[in-house]
């Protein structure tokens, strides 16, 4: 035997000696859990609890298979975090709220606290006799749920809603039981002729509630104008009958744009960041109606901008934006354009700032893009700003090799307008779940 | 061997001048050779029946079961997915009870990977769709054969999962029977078939509301403040085949087959069970005609066959209960197909030969969506050989063929190599490899729904499998009458790479991708024990082992989903009276993965049916009870399945 290969065995030994099986890190309480991550690969899901910096505090705590499957599965694969806080049963604590979209269209609620495992406080069936395909849910305040419902019923549907409309929850009458439907809340008068709203995100500010508005055609193939909605926020001391009949509900229209479905607040309570992915039946086109607009409070747009625009200031291809959309503050977003597989085009992550001006007419073109990540196309997911901690979280659901991505220092690129600035590599986070599912939705649940 | 024709006949009419007297030694001496060679060894063996000897004993034998029409006809009004699942190796899902689309698996495939023939003619879809098997009366069959894992070139279309080969029913003497069923869920079944100089018809109806009961959890599984129990609405079939088929001699050597169905089928589109629909419909009008054409001369045989399969689907979802709302939605698939077969014996004492040579034309065009309507040309060119030695009593079997989509710049080759070795008369070992593939479908490749969009880079699907076959036979004689016991084992392994799944991003937009490959073992076993002729006991099992090796984090060594681990059957036909029959059937299930991520599993199932028929004179009378232990566990989330149901059956069949 030569002396290389003697040398090689015995490295191998020692390394496999070396190798000792380490227990993974005990998990941290869960009062230090503030994330909820759902992973999901769009055939069934699986829900963790993350700390603050996107670590791993308590792993698929609630899955597709928790319970034996009836009609429907315990959990499908299409499961929406929700993007505000919530409280249920237990006014002032928070609780996980669980859409699963389409087609069940139940609200789930998780107690967190339960320590070993998921406590289900409620479910409560949001379609009520059609496939109602809510998208997310506003808590205003405690004792009021406010959902998103995209879908239309059929006119066969019972003498229920009409759908595509904001579904109201007050608290549930027991524990365990349904919640109280107080009613809902039409759309219809924002949309254009021939149109239906398709309420999706849902966003808050001090005094106002936000809508952002697929607006389509019932049949998906035609996009309407983009436009969100902006209607007043109720407190605990509105009368909710009467803020159903006159919220002040308004559209506020973006030209040029369709399908302004995501909504983002900025941290800094100066407005809401909106992004519009264009029509998919556009094909080539939809980069041409796709782009980010950021609105005041007031109301008032002080930037459109297209994804040509976006796309004009960094190398490579023009593409629409996803749905994707993590505010930084009143001047920065965190977007996605998308990747083709066809063309090969990756997915990427870019840092926009928008140019500094207080009143209209709105910017039309970004002042800086940084290219934070690039992924293979079809695998960039959620993205989530935590501002205390100035972290952002993004979903990478590369088949292969699922990952939350964090990145922790954007100082540098939120500061500079130079795109020579390097953007430190993000931390891979592997470990947020056991399944192997990739992370698609990632929501804050408590306060930081 | 002697291969059926693609339309099931023989392949040229008994006892006609001397050129058939020469094609009939050789075929008897083919099937002494081949088929019958452990019983005709076996001097005090009973002579069993065609059909189960070419089951038990044949090296290269046709296929690898078969259902045959006793089968076909043991229940008062047939379902083809119980039938099928009573075979080892066969998994059927179903989305509600009879009438509802169902689809097969062989060996853990994929539905799309299964073709399903009609005497030789391809009923799939040329959008590449698996069949439903709801859609393919029972009444004009005479029999299913069941390829497992590989289809013979002389098909002129490989079928990687696996097929089944419908063979229609001949009429060589004058036949006429009615049958006129009813049962459960306002179900309403009727045949009539009449037969008369080699031509018969065949009509077929089948209507059923559908209406069974089924629990609602409302999707909400923590809690049943809100559960119900609903009535299955708008889940109503009607479904109505006509086939016409006929033979005509031309000459002592040349014969001619026609045939020609027609199935015209509405049915509701019911949805998922918790958002029950009321006016959605799908619609199916399929017409499959085929020419054949026979030429024997000495020891060479000639065959054409032309044929050509349409069907159009309209959905009407005008409210928007299943999907978007639209108008009636489309879809008409279009397939014109040749196959050309010249086959030649070499008879000899030490060796036999037999050589076949295999060509096909087919045309795959879909019209109503975004796929290119000019379609794809698909192009096969095949060989088969066989090789038997009598000593030692061995067997050389190659069966391969090369299939060219010039359009799609597409090639791919499936080829099958048997090697059997028959210790003595009554025990036969088989080892068999297989190489096959399956081609990405139009629809994979161009289709566009809007949210589906295709990948022209598709590149086929591959398996390569390896298999050992065991089968023996014991007959002897007892007080109680002539005791027959059949036994057979198979334990196969597969490899499938380059598997095509549909990958979806997070904007919902869905694209097939050459991403997933899978092992999948396994075992299948059936033990027959007939005791002259008034018990029959069948005992099957199958074991399935599945692991998916695809480099997904979320599948990564994972069992595939929907692919039970072990299925055991029990079948017994008892006949305590010559015109009087009761058979029981129970069909048991470990449970499976729903999804492919092993999150979620279902229950056990077990499904008892019992059948009592009785014949007086020339009526027949069947009582059928399905499902009689009223098990509830569904086959997919979302599709609840009947309870307990019962059904009826008179028949009138004057003897001849």
């Amino acid at each position: 035997m030569k002396p290389s290969i003697h040398i090689g065995f015995l490295a191998i030994t020692l390394s496999t000696a070396c190798d000792v099986p380490t227990s993974p890190a005990p998990l941290p309480p869960r009062s230090a859990c503030a994330l909820v991550a759902v992973h999901s690969d769009y055939r069934s899901s699986s829900v963790s609890l993350l700390t603050a910096t996107g670590e791993r505090c308590a792993p698929d705590i609630i899955d597709s298979g928790s319970r034996a499957p009836g009609l429907l599965t315990a959990l499908s694969g299409d499961i929406a975090c929700t993007s505000n806080f919530f409280s249920g049963l237990s006014p002032g604590l928070p609780e996980i709220a669980l859409l699963d979209r389409y087609p069940a269209g139940v609200l789930t609620t998780i107690d967190p606290n339960d320590p070993n495992d998921a406590r289900v406080t409620e479910q409560t069936q949001l379609s009520q006799g059609f496939a109602g395909n809510p998208q997310d849910l506003l808590s205003p305040f405690d004792g009021l749920a406010i959902v998103s419902r995209l879908q239309r019923a059929p006119t066969s549907a019972p003498a229920h809603p009409a759908g595509s409309d904001l579904l109201l929850l007050g608290p549930p009458p027991s524990n365990a039981a349904p919640r109280a439907i107080l009613g809902t809340l039409s759309l219809d008068a924002l949309a254009a002729p021939g149109f239906d709203p398709m309420p999706v995100r849902l966003a808050a500010t001090s005094d106002h509630l936000w809508v952002g508005l697929a607006h389509l055609s019932p049949d998906f193939a035609v996009a309407g104008p983009g436009r969100i909605a902006r209607l007043d926020r109720p407190t605990p001391a509105t009368d909710i009958a009467a803020w159903r009949a006159t919220p002040n509900l308004e559209a506020i229209d973006l030209p040029g744009l369709e399908n302004c479905t995501g909504l983002s607040p900025s941290p800094d309570g100066a407005g809401v960041w909106v992004v519009c992915s264009g029509s998919f039946r556009r094909g080539s086109a939809q980069s041409g109606r796709s782009g980010l607009a950021f609105i005041s409070n007031d109301g008032a747009v002080h930037a459109i901008l297209s994804a040509a625009s976006i796309a004009d200031t960094i190398p490579g291809p023009i593409s629409p934006l996803g749905f994707t959309l993590a505010a930084i503050d009143a001047h920065h977003a965190v977007v996605v354009a998308l990747g083709d597989l066809v063309s090969g085009a990756p997915d990427r992550a870019l840092l926009v700032r928008r140019p500094d001006n207080t009143t209209p007419p709105p910017s039309t073109a970004p002042g800086s893009v940084h290219v934070l990540h690039q992924s293979p196309p079809f695998e960039l997911g959620d993205a989530v700003y935590l501002a205390p901690t100035r972290t952002l979280l993004l979903a990478d659901a590369s088949p292969s090799r699922p990952a939350l991505l964090r990145f922790s220092d954007l100082e540098l690129p939120i500061t500079s307008t130079d795109l020579t600035v390097s953007i430190p590599p993000p931390v891979r986070l592997e470990d947020t779940s056991n399944t192997g599912l990739p992370p698609r939705n990632i929501c804050v649940f408590r306060t930081l | 061997m002697a291969h059926p024709p693609p339309f099931g006949l023989r392949l040229s009419r008994p006892d006609r001048g001397p050129s058939e007297h020469a094609w009939k030694g050789v075929a008897v001496g083919a099937l002494c050779v081949f088929l019958m060679w452990p019983v005709a060894a076996h001097a005090e063996t009973p002579q069993p029946d065609t059909e189960n000897l070419t089951r038990i004993a044949a090296p290269e034998r046709d296929a690898d079961a078969s259902i045959d029409r006793s089968r076909l006809e043991r229940d008062a009004i047939p379902d083809l997915g119980r039938l099928l699942e009573e075979e080892p190796g066969l998994r059927v899902t179903r989305l509600g009870g009879l009438g509802a689309f169902a689809t097969v698996s062989i060996r853990g495939s994929t539905a799309e990977q299964v073709l399903v023939l009609l005497d030789g003619i391809p009923l799939n879809g040329a959008d590449g769709a698996p069949v439903d098997l709801s859609q393919i009366p029972l009444g004009p069959l005479a029999a299913i054969d069941i390829h497992r894992g590989f289809l013979p070139a002389r098909y002129g279309v490989p079928a990687m999962g696996g097929a089944l080969v419908l063979r229609t029913r001949a009429s060589d003497s004058p036949e006429v029977a009615a049958d006129l069923g009813a049962g459960s869920f306002s179900t309403v079944a009727t045949r009539l078939t009449a037969g008369l100089a080699g031509f018969s018809l065949h009509l077929d109806f089948l209507g059923t509301a559908g209406d069974f009961r089924y629990h609602d959890d409302a999707g909400t599984l923590w809690t049943s403040n809100d559960d119900t129990t609903r009535t299955r609405r708008n889940n109503d079939l009607q479904r109505f085949s006509g086939l016409l088929r006929g033979r005509l001699d031309l000459t002592p050597t040349l014969q001619l087959q026609l045939l020609h169905l027609t199935t015209l089928s509405d049915r509701g589109l019911p949805g998922l069970g918790v958002h029950p629909t009321t006016t959605s419909t799908f619609a199916l009008r399929r017409h499959v005609s085929g020419v054949h054409t026979t030429l024997t001369t000495g020891q060479t045989t000639t065959s054409l066959t032309l044929h050509h399969a349409f069907s159009d689907t309209e959905v009407n979802d005008l409210l928007g209960e299943i999907g978007p709302p639209s108008a009636a939605s489309t879809l008409a698939s279009n397939t014109p197909g040749a196959t050309w077969t010249l086959r030649h014996q070499v008879p000899g004492d030490d060796v036999e030969i037999d050589g076949e040579i295999h060509a096909a034309w087919r045309h795959e065009s879909v019209a109503g969506t975004r796929i290119p309507d000019n379609g794809r040309h698909l192009l096969t060119v095949g060989l088969s050989g066989r090789a038997a030695l009598t000593a030692p009593r061995l067997a050389f079997h190659i069966d391969s063929q090369l299939l060219a989509a010039p359009g799609d710049n597409t090639l791919g080759d499936a080829s099958r190599f048997i090697t059997t070795w028959r210790p003595t008369p009554n025990h036969r070992l088989a080892f068999t490899a297989t190489r096959s593939f399956r081609l990405p479908s139009l629809h994979e490749r161009f289709g566009d729904t809007g949210l589906v969009l295709g990948n022209p880079d598709l590149v086929p699907e591959r398996s390569h499998g390896l298999e050992l076959g065991w089968q023996t036979r014991f007959a002897t004689a007892t007080p109680a009458g002539d005791l027959d016991i059949r036994f057979q084992l198979q334990v196969f392994s597969r490899w499938h790479d380059d598997l095509i799944q549909f990958l979806q991003n997070a904007q919902n937009i869905a694209r097939p991708e050459n991403i997933a490959s899978a092992f999948i073992a396994g075992a299948e076993t059936e033990l027959a024990i007939a005791l002259d002729t008034w018990l029959e006991t069948r005992l099957t099992a199958a074991w399935l082992h599945t692991r998916d090796t695809s480099n997904i984090a979320a599948r990564r060594g994972r069992a595939l989903p929907l692919r039970p681990a072990l299925t055991v059957g029990t079948h017994v036909v008892f006949k305590p009276l010559e015109l009087l029959t009761f058979s029981l059937d129970l069909h048991t299930m470990t449970s499976n993965y729903l999804d492919a991520a092993n999150l979620v599993s279902t229950a056990p199932r077990a499904l008892l049916g019992a059948t009592i028929a009785a014949r007086i004179d020339d009526f027949r009378v069947t009582l059928s009870v399905m499902n009689a232990l009223d098990n509830r566990v569904a086959d997919l989330a979302g599709f609840p399945l009947p309870g307990l149901s019962a059904f009826a059956n008179l028949r009138w069949e004057p003897t001849r």
